[in-house]
């Protein structure tokens, strides 16, 4: 425990305790749940424990918005009451006030969204780009789109009443402003004290690194979520007046205006985290220099004046969008220097220092480590020029696994292992467990974000119940990462509850440096390793080797004619057909059909019940084709 | 894989071989020797320049890929007219030449769609996202006759994996 937090208010140290228990004890659950939501997930696209394709959506809405606000979002928000009690700031009245709003805000949104997707079939993912909640093809009604935006309008509200509540901590007593004004209180809090030292003084000390990020985000986050909370706000009212409309460029816009910044509601708290852990930890200052404070000047600004960069795709005809976009190309470049910067700071200060490898020091290393390699993928998708390559494949999906599992993850992880003990009292039940720990997420991660990251350069697309034909899934490796993962977690869960009961601690065997060593260079072998197989195996193979010719011979010899207008007109969307391997469930299914040709021609020409005639679609040999086809068994 | 995507795949796998070198270096360098905290702090005003400096490179070297502006004005161009719905796509015409510019444009009825082709190989030969009030033009010549596939990238509810439709490039 640092001396500040020694000298802390006890009242105050009460409450950003209590505070901070009472979100890690959501967001831990959060977590257990989301992960296992994330390998059902994972399991069903292999075939293991195939879901429906619009539950497996619904999951993977409440997986992403789940894991990302509700469990990394929730941790970081909560350990950063316990990261400012520690430099000093603990919370006082009217913030301590919103933290606590903060804290039922968020359970309660959280329920809200884990019941509508879950229990009431809400599937539009964690994005929810307007108008699809209003489109669900019938899987739900207006009124659970509505319901699930006001629970997203309340997880809103709770970052809204938390960044108040953080700012209204960060300018108090503790930053010693020999200015009274609420300006220049902020502006201390921003750093500002290292660029212009006279304007923005104070006596005795400057304020702590770790109150610059979390100062940033909340300014930012303030301005980045008023715009979705009126939009949402807006859907809730349509969801009962349905004439409601809303411009799809302003609405998929605003989505991203927030859409972008919330990602850093994750990184810039957790940066503030490893300024205060990881000097503590290699024993020295933080070596950082007063250039530190422009780059976060940089992201205070950049932070909400870029968004475009996740709608390179979007530049429709008479709109200004295609001109937004490319002016974000080097705006983006920009929240580049808070990372870069961070990271010289971070990797120094634990060179030739008395860093001791504890499980909580090699978690926040190997934070440092994904983060700088998430960060170089995300430069990637910040180029127009690359991301019409990844966009919307897996590359994204491996891009913010990386950053959201291996770096804010493992800082939330690393941050546990530290406070738990400060918190409850008690020391952590078994370091090497929580090494073991550490370093099987770590390596299951990597390899697991590896895949992705390759599978999206092969193109394959994301958010795919089932992948296309012709794309692998590498379902042996991607399924053992994951199974190392679990695991992993599960080593966690033990180490958790036993330090919670305050079972008697387990001696330490030593630090496994030599495992260590072992997976950082198994995992450095397999990304090469994995790039020349898949090159090689990509060039070599056969001139329509996938998935089509493949389906193909196995029906002997030369497509039939009708398999291409049974791809074409959507056929497999709504019907089962096994030579197609298509898994409709609207109509019924085609593969114990007793009709005739001609008599399927006539449902297909003149339609049926609920099928649609598509007499006017298709010419009237494709549709002889089709009914040939089907009629044929393929 | 596309060529981009190649060179996305070698730059990447370098870049991170870098990275985990410096996880090395960092890591065996504890407990070992001392430095002087001040001289490292001073250097971060240089490391700062060499990131931007890198990032402007990076800048200049990919702004030509922007792909919003086509220059493949003028005769012979072919356009074909793409309807993206819920959930399929309605492609007319479903065939054009190979060597000849051709302006896609793209429409969705109800929702936000993708619309991205593959050759025979399954490698992305271009992608665009539509809308719905809006149209979205894309200029492409493609290259090799043959059959390609499109898909939809954007998810647009329970049937977005089954919007599977086909493109033939003729001579």
């Amino acid at each position: 425990m640092t001396e500040a937090a020694a000298t802390l208010d006890p009242v105050e140290r009460h409450h950003a305790r209590r505070l901070t228990l009472m979100y890690l004890s959501v967001s831990t659950v959060v977590f257990f749940v989301t992960g296992l939501l994330g390998i059902w997930l994972r399991s069903s696209q292999s075939d293991l424990a195939r879901v429906d394709d619009n539950t497996w959506y619904a999951l993977m809405t409440a997986h992403g918005l789940g894991a990302f606000l509700g469990w990394a979002g929730f941790a970081v928000m909560g350990l950063a009451w316990w990261v400012l009690a520690s430099v000093g700031f603990g919370p006082r009245g009217f913030g301590r006030q919103l933290g606590y709003a903060t804290f039922w805000l968020m359970t309660i949104g959280l329920a809200g969204v884990i019941v509508t997707t879950v229990l009431m079939h809400f599937a539009a993912s964690w994005v929810f780009l307007y108008p699809l909640p209003f489109e669900s093809a019938g899987e739900w009604n207006d009124t659970t789109a509505g319901i699930f935006s006001a629970s997203v309008l309340l997880v809103g509200g709770s970052i809204l009443t938390w960044c108040v509540g953080i700012l209204h901590t960060v300018v108090g007593p503790a930053l010693h402003a020999v200015r009274p004004g609420i300006l220049n209180r902020l502006g201390l809090a921003l750093g500002f004290g290292y660029l212009w030292p006279k304007r923005f003084a104070t006596n005795p000390s400057s304020v702590p690194y770790p109150v610059i990020p979390l100062t940033v985000i909340s300014i930012d986050m303030i301005i980045a979520t008023l715009p979705l909370a009126v939009m949402l706000v807006v859907m809730v009212i349509k969801s009962f007046a349905p004439s409601v409309e809303v411009d799809p460029l302003l609405a998929k816009n605003i989505l991203w205006f927030f859409g972008h910044p919330v990602v850093y509601l994750l990184l810039f708290p957790a940066v503030a985290i490893l300024y205060l852990l990881v000097p503590r930890l290699a024993g020295r200052a933080l070596v950082a220099g007063n250039v530190v404070s422009v780059a976060w000047l940089v992201a205070l600004i950049a932070n909400v004046s870029i968004w475009a960069h996740h709608m390179y795709l979007d530049y429709p005809e008479g709109t200004f969008q295609a001109h937004l976009n490319t002016a974000h190309q080097p705006l983006t470049y920009l929240i580049v220097l808070p990372s870069a910067l961070s990271l010289y700071s971070l990797f120094f200060t634990i060179y030739r220092s008395s860093w001791q490898w504890t499980a909580a020091s090699t978690a926040l290393f190997l934070a440092l480590v994904s983060w700088f390699s998430a960060g170089l993928s995300g430069i990637v998708n910040a180029t127009i020029g690359f991301d019409v390559v990844v966009h919307n494949t897996l590359w994204i999906v491996g891009h913010f696994h990386q950053m959201a599992l291996l770096n804010v993850g493992l800082v939330i992880i690393g941050a546990l292992y530290v406070f738990l003990p400060e918190l409850l009292g008690r020391p952590l039940w078994s370091e090497a467990l929580g090494k073991w720990h550490v370093w099987l997420t770590f390596a299951g991660g990597s390899v697991n974000s590896a895949l992705w990251l390759y599978q999206g350069l092969e193109g394959t697309p994301r958010r795919f119940s089932v992948l296309p034909e012709g794309f692998p899934e590498y379902r042996a490796a991607a399924l053992t990462a994951v199974g190392v993962i679990a695991f992993a977690q599960v080593l966690f869960a033990v180490n958790l509850v036993q330090t919670i009961r305050g079972a008697e601690r387990r001696e330490s065997r030593g630090a496994p440096v030599a495992e260590a060593l072992l997976v950082i260079g198994a995992v450095a072998l397999i990304l090469p390793a994995a790039l020349a197989g898949y090159v090689i195996g990509r060039e070599t193979a056969p001139e329509g080797g996938g998935g089509a010719a493949a389906a193909t011979t196995e029906t002997g010899g030369e497509e039939h004619p009708g398999a291409a207008v049974f791809a074409e007109a959507g056929c497999g969307t709504c019907h089962t057909f096994g030579p197609a391997g298509s898994t409709g469930t609207i109509g019924p299914s085609l593969d114990e059909t007793q009709l005739s040709a001609a008599q399927i021609a006539q449902v297909v020409s003149e339609g049926r019940g609920a099928m649609p005639a598509f007499g006017d679609r298709l010419t009237r040999q494709q549709i002889t084709d089709v009914a040939a086809y089907v009629a044929e068994g393929g | 894989m596309s060529e981009t995507a190649r060179i996305l795949a070698v730059g990447f796998t370098i870049t991170t071989a870098l990275v985990v070198v410096v996880a090395f270096v960092v890591a065996l360098s504890t407990n070992r020797g001392s430095m002087d905290p001040e001289e490292a702090a001073h250097r971060e005003r240089t490391w700062l320049w060499i990131v931007l400096a890198l990032m402007g490179a990076l800048l200049i070297a990919t702004v030509f890929a922007i792909p919003y502006f086509d220059d493949a004005e003028g005769a012979g161009r072919q356009t074909v007219r793409v309807e993206a719905f819920q959930f399929g796509f309605r492609i007319e015409p479903d065939s054009v030449a190979a060597g000849e510019p051709v302006e896609f444009e793209v429409r969705a009825r109800e929702v936000n769609h993708g619309f991205a082709i593959y050759d025979s190989r399954d490698r992305l030969v271009l992608q665009v996202q539509a809308m719905p009030e809006r149209v979205q033009e894309v200029v492409h010549t493609f290259e090799q006759p043959g059959r390609y596939r499109v898909l939809c990238l954007e998810f647009c509810g329970s049937g977005h994996q089954a919007m599977v439709s086909q493109l033939r490039v003729t001579r």
